[in-house]
Parts: structure tokens; C-alpha cells; sequence
């Protein structure tokens, strides 16, 4: 069921609709075509990860999306308009796209100042998302010696200025230390738990398991899956066994029918249960080394959907 | 557009450009005006608004005045700031157009400052000398008006150089050759031509030539100015709209 509330823009936006949406995005650079024919959506109280390899085309995207990047072809709308046709597009949308958007020279409050102004928001938000990044201490600093972490959060506190409804972050654990990494972490889970939409990218795909509900991925401009973490994962567990006689091993799960892939000293197969293959081992006389269940993993799942793109 | 100005102004304030700018300005103002007063003989009474002092400032104030301008976007462009200013204010006419008012008034206020330096030194300088100093103060309102849009106009050909090249070394190295030794190099094939080039326009609205052939009337230089101004800002404006960012 749908309702309609008023957007932080002043657009009336329907909840459950998508936050933003892309359709046949296209992007040529001269000869290169960066991005090519991408459509996805991103839909509010999730967060949504953004995958691919360097290279595939995330930051161009994001960049059409906010109307920085002119598509070749195709369109974007963020809560149903083009970026550059929303009234007051900082209540909207927050964005980091690059962890350097300042000039060194300027503290983080006069940077934050800045924006403030050209968004029409009371100086008095910049204390907030100061104390929300945990950047109080440093903001009359000047912002060009900022430690890289420090500079990812002054983007992001760029971002929250005005309260937006949507962020759209390009690589935002880089510089981190690990604190800060789980620090975002539940900052975004709790930003899209509040109704609102993350779109994020990172290479991190352990803390993209972890952080997102949904993810695009992408590979050459073209867009390769879109679903939820889980759907992506895939959820076939494989069994992993070793033994020191190896080749024992080998021959007794070969003659039980069991498909197993050697994996150095290991084998690995996908609908086994460890019991069967615990008492296949015990009937030969084969004392085994390693008996695990293993969980398909983001990486894995990445790896496959992205190399299966390029073949 | 209200928000937009205040932001650039407030972007101006908060670095030591404009004041590296400023202090530069005033200080080789100030070193001309002394070279001048010192090598020159005034007799025992002059006009301030006619003193020769005033001639150094038809490159001084150009120079600094464009160097404001094409960093305003270039600085920008630099730091990669222009990204979260396109995303606060999507409209780049409006955020070109900001630009332009706050570089065009802060132009201007540099041009004064060298104008009133280069005065108050000859002023005491003269005192000394005792040379009699009268002014008028019409022919000084004029003069303060013509140097102050001599300012605005030449930063906001800066500006539009700026928003059009990008790359903040190219722009400021190349419009200073041009300023410095362009338009010197097109007077010698053809000084019919340089008089209507921005440097000459620009010493015609001071009324004074720039070389040997005879300047066009300060109206006219003013006018010439503001046109290679407004040439600038459209042909900056236009690259910087559709520019990838």
C-alpha cells in the first residue's frame, strides 16, 4: 500500500516508490563508453550497494545522477525529477563523491559555512553534523590538514547538512580506521531504517555484506545483477573436506557419487550434509583433518557474477 | 540567487586569496607611485587627479583584477569544491552568475585600494615636497569611478577566462601573456587593431594611451572593455554549463 508524504523538498513523494531511478543510462567519452545502458532503482529504508570493478562505471554514475555527468543517453530522477530540477536539492539529496571537495585552506566550519549559505540553512545545523561526524574538535582546523578520515567525514557532514532524505556516497570507508568503518556502518544502517535511501559504493565487500539490504552490480557501464544481498549471495552452502591421505579421501567420496571439486589439499562440494560424508570417511577408515560448512560469501558471489560479465 | 552570493562571498572571505591579492596590490602600487614621485619634477603646484601616478596602475590593476577572477572558478576547479557547489545550487548559470557579482565588487574594491594608496602616498609625498596639491572633487569622483570599473570589468574577464579554460595554471599563465605581452605584439602588425583589444581599451578608459597611436575616447575604451568582458563571461559561462564535472 502506498501513502504520500511531503519530501523534504517540498515535491510530495510516495513512500515505497523509488528514491532514485535510472533508466538507460548511457555515458560515451569519446571513443570509451563508460557506461552503457544501465537502468536500476534505489528505494528508500534500505541501504543500496553499489559493486564493480574499478573502472565499471560506479562514479560516473552517481555523477549522472546527480547531473554533474551529462548522459549520453538515457535519464535519472531523484524522488521523480531530474537533480537540477529539484527546488532545494541539499534537503533532498546529501552527497560524497570524492574525499578532497574543499578548499585546504578553508577550515571544516567555513567549508561547512559555505554550503550552508548557497542551500539557504541556518548556520546553527553546522554544530549538528559537526557533533554527528564527530568533528566538533577539529572544525576551526583548516581542512587541508585533515587526516584522510577526517576529510571523508566533513564530506559526509557537507552531506547532512540539509537533513536530505537520500545520500549517495562513492567509496566512503576509504581512510577510516576500523572505529569509524562501524561508525558509518550504523550511521547508514540507522539513516535508511529511518525511511530514507543510501545508495553507497565500496570495494569492501565484507562491509558491504554487512551494511547493505540490496546491491547493484555492475561490470563495463552494464549493469550485471540487482537484488538483495541474499539473492546475489546465493544460498548454496558447500561442504568442505580434508584428510591427510587425500587421495583416499578422493576415492571414497567418488565411489559414494559425491561431486567434489579438489581444492589444494581440500575437497569442496555443494548438497552434501557433513554427516554423510563424516560416515562415508569413517566407513573407509579415513581419518579426516577438516570437516566445515561453508556459507557462500558476498566476495565469492562477486567474483563470479563479475568474471561471468567479462567472459 | 541571494544564497548563491552570499556563499561566494562568504567563499572569498574565508581564504587568503583576496587578501594576498590585496596586499600585493597595494604594495606594488605603492612601490610605482614612489618610482614615479621620486624620478619626477612636479614644479611647485599639481592637479592630483593629472599625476603620472596614476599611469602604472592601467597594468597593475588589470593583472591582480584577472588573477581574482580566474580563480574564482579555478580554485574551485582545483580543489574539486565546485562538486558539492553544483550539487548545493544546480543551476550553473546561477552559480556562474554569483560568481560574477561577488568578482565584479571585489574587482572593484581592489582597484580602489590601489587608487587610494597610489593617492594618499603621492598626497603626503607632494606635502613634503611642498608641492601644492589641488583637487577637484568631480575630476577625483571620475577618477575613482574609472579606476574602480577598470577592476570590475578586467576580473570579470578573469572570471570568464576561468569558467572557459578550467586549468588554473593554463588560465593564469596565459591571460598574464596576454595582458603582458599579447596585445604589445598585435600593436606592432597593427595598432588599428590592438585599440580595441582589452589592455588599450582599458588604458582609454583612464585616458591615457597605451602606445603611439592615439587612445579611442574614454567612453569608448569602457565600452570596449565591457563588451570583451561580457565576450568572456558568455563564452566561460557556456563551456562551464556543459562541461562534465
Amino acid at each position: 500500500m502506498m501513502t504520500t508524504t511531503a519530501a523534504p523538498t517540498g515535491e510530495t513523494r510516495q513512500i515505497g516508490s523509488p528514491a532514485i531511478v535510472a533508466r538507460g543510462l548511457t555515458k560515451r567519452f569519446g571513443a570509451v563508453t563508460a557506461v552503457q545502458d544501465l537502468s536500476f532503482e534505489v528505494r528508500p529504508g534500505q541501504v543500496t550497494g553499489f559493486l564493480g570493478p574499478n573502472g565499471a562505471g560506479k562514479s560516473t554514475t552517481m555523477r549522472m545522477v546527480l547531473g554533474l555527468v551529462r548522459p549520453t543517453s538515457g535519464s535519472a530522477s531523484v524522488l521523480g525529477m531530474p537533480y537540477a530540477s529539484l527546488d532545494r536539492p541539499s534537503t533532498a539529496v546529501g552527497a560524497v563523491l570524492e574525499v578532497q571537495s574543499f578548499h585546504p585552506l578553508r577550515s571544516g566550519r567555513n567549508h561547512l559555512r559555505v554550503l550552508a549559505a548557497a542551500s539557504g540553512i541556518d548556520d546553527a545545523r553546522i554544530d549538528v553534523v559537526l557533533e554527528q561526524v564527530g568533528l566538533t574538535d577539529a572544525a576551526d582546523r583548516k581542512a587541508g590538514g585533515y587526516s584522510l578520515g577526517m576529510r571523508q567525514r566533513l564530506g559526509l557532514a557537507g552531506a547532512l547538512l540539509g537533513d536530505p532524505a537520500i545520500l549517495i556516497l562513492d567509496e566512503p570507508a576509504n581512510g577510516l580506521d576500523p572505529q569509524g568503518i562501524r561508525w558509518l556502518r550504523e550511521f547508514l544502517r540507522w539513516f535508511a531504517a529511518s525511511g530514507n535511501a543510501v545508495l553507497v559504493s565500496s570495494h569492501l565487500l565484507s562491509e558491504m555484506a554487512q551494511m547493505a539490504d540490496a546491491l547493484i552490480v555492475i561490470d563495463h557501464g552494464r549493469l550485471v545483477r540487482q537484488g538483495s544481498v541474499a539473492d546475489l549471495r546465493g544460498s548454496r552452502s558447500t561442504l568442505r573436506v580434508a584428510a591427510p591421505d587425500h587421495a583416499a579421501l578422493g576415492r571414497a567420496l567418488l565411489a559414494a557419487g559425491l561431486d567434489a571439486q579438489r581444492d589444494g589439499e581440500a575437497y569442496v562440494m555443494s548438497g552434501a550434509a557433513a554427516e554423510r560424508v563424516g560416515a562415508i570417511a569413517h566407513a573407509a577408515g579415513i581419518a579426516l583433518s577438516e570437516l566445515a560448512m561453508q556459507e557462500p560469501t558476498l566476495e565469492d558471489a562477486f567474483l563470479e557474477m563479475t568474471e561471468g560479465a567479462q567472459r | 540567487m541571494k544564497d548563491q552570493i552570499r556563499s561566494e562571498y562568504r567563499k572569498l572571505r574565508t581564504t587568503r586569496t583576496i587578501w594576498g591579492l590585496l596586499a600585493g596590490l597595494v604594495a606594488l602600487s605603492g612601490l610605482a607611485t614612489w618610482g614615479i614621485l621620486a624620478s619626477t619634477s612636479l614644479g611647485v603646484s599639481a592637479a592630483l587627479t593629472a599625476l603620472p601616478v596614476v599611469v602604472p596602475l592601467v597594468m597593475v590593476v588589470p593583472v591582480f583584477a584577472l588573477v581574482l577572477g580566474v580563480r574564482a572558478y579555478t580554485d574551485e576547479a582545483r580543489h574539486g569544491s565546485i562538486m558539492p557547489t553544483l550539487l548545493a545550487r544546480p543551476d550553473r548559470r546561477r552559480v556562474a552568475g554569483a560568481k560574477f557579482v561577488v568578482v565584479a565588487a571585489a574587482g572593484a574594491a581592489l582597484a580602489l585600494a590601489a587608487i587610494v594608496v597610489t593617492l594618499v602616498i603621492s598626497v603626503v609625498w607632494l606635502a613634503v615636497d611642498g608641492v601644492a596639491v589641488t583637487v577637484a572633487a568631480g575630476s577625483l569622483a571620475v577618477l575613482l569611478v574609472k579606476v574602480a570599473a577598470l577592476g570590475m570589468l578586467w576580473s570579470s574577464i578573469g572570471l570568464g577566462v576561468g569558467l572557459f579554460v578550467s586549468h588554473q595554471v593554463a588560465a593564469i599563465a596565459g591571460s598574464l601573456v596576454w595582458l603582458l605581452v599579447g596585445e604589445n605584439l598585435v600593436e606592432v602588425i597593427s595598432a588599428g587593431v590592438a585599440k580595441v583589444l582589452p589592455v588599450h581599451a582599458g588604458t582609454a578608459l583612464l585616458g591615457i594611451s597605451a602606445g603611439d597611436a592615439a587612445p579611442v575616447a574614454p567612453l569608448v575604451g569602457a565600452g570596449l572593455l565591457a563588451a570583451w568582458a561580457a565576450l568572456s563571461l558568455g563564452a566561460g559561462t557556456r563551456a562551464f554549463m556543459r562541461r562534465d564535472i
